[in-house]
């Protein structure tokens, strides 16, 4: 991948499992992004709520498991403690959420070429989900050339 | 994963009130527990805004400034909700 020095944007997201353990099943799709260099990990925090609603704040390397302690990224202590109360409040008993923060590298390299192109982002959203499928239902599979 | 700082999670908020609204609504639940009860103040009883009054005289520059700024005190206070603010303050610049 092209070696840029732009900040890509930077995302998180909150994913919450039932239980009271991290599952390192999510670590292998999560390593197949990081190590081609596609997301650049800068953050990691855990997040438990057990059954009587109390919050409890860790690390993954307390977790223990092997699996994230592998991985390659960063934990760079950026979402602070405040961050992680106010997710943890709106969070369902009896469950272990991972907060991760990462930078979309392959959007560092791609912002890179527009802006040599004299280019600039002049609108940027998320497609709700909810209207994908249904948009791509219509859209003709011709296969022909654009 | 390497910990690079190893200080603690006490710089500012990187998230700012994202990390309260971006949470999904289905997985929010009642909020309980202690850490939850200690953010979250028990919400203050709805304040009905006060039937509309017939015809008030005009009101003074003085006056308009004075109330604004008594409705700002209220609201900086909790006592007023911005709901309620909104609705006073469109009231007072009407008459």
């Amino acid at each position: 991948m092209e070696q840029t020095s732009t900040i890509g944007p930077v995302e998180w997201v909150a994913l919450t499992f039932p239980g009271s353990r991290l599952d390192a099943r999510v670590v292998p799709p999560l390593r197949d992004l990081v190590d081609p260099g596609t997301v650049r990990l800068l953050d990691a925090a855990v997040l438990h709520k057990d059954a009587d609603g109390v919050m409890t704040e860790s690390e993954l390397e307390a977790e223990g498991v092997q699996a994230f302690d592998d991985l390659d990224g960063d934990v760079l202590e950026l979402l602070s403690e405040d961050d992680l109360i106010a997710i943890a409040a709106s969070l369902a008993p009896g469950t272990t959420t991972l907060v991760l923060v990462w930078e979309n590298r392959w959007a560092a390299a791609f912002a890179d070429s527009v802006r040599r192109a004299g280019g600039v982002l002049s609108a940027y959203d998320r497609v709700p989900t909810d209207r994908v499928g249904p948009a791509l239902q219509r859209a003709p599979l011709t296969g022909a050339p654009v | 994963m390497r910990r690079a700082m190893g200080r603690g999670r006490r710089g500012p908020s990187l998230l700012g009130t994202a990390a309260r609204t971006a949470v999904i609504a289905g997985t929010a639940t009642a909020v309980s527990g202690r850490v939850a009860a200690a953010q979250q103040p028990p919400p203050a009883p709805a304040a009905r805004p006060p039937e509309p009054q017939p015809a008030p005289a005009p009101i003074g520059v003085d006056d308009l400034h004075a109330q604004l700024t008594k409705l700002g005190e209220l609201r900086q206070s909790g006592l007023l909700t911005d709901e309620e603010f909104d609705t006073y303050k469109a009231r007072l610049l009407t008459r």
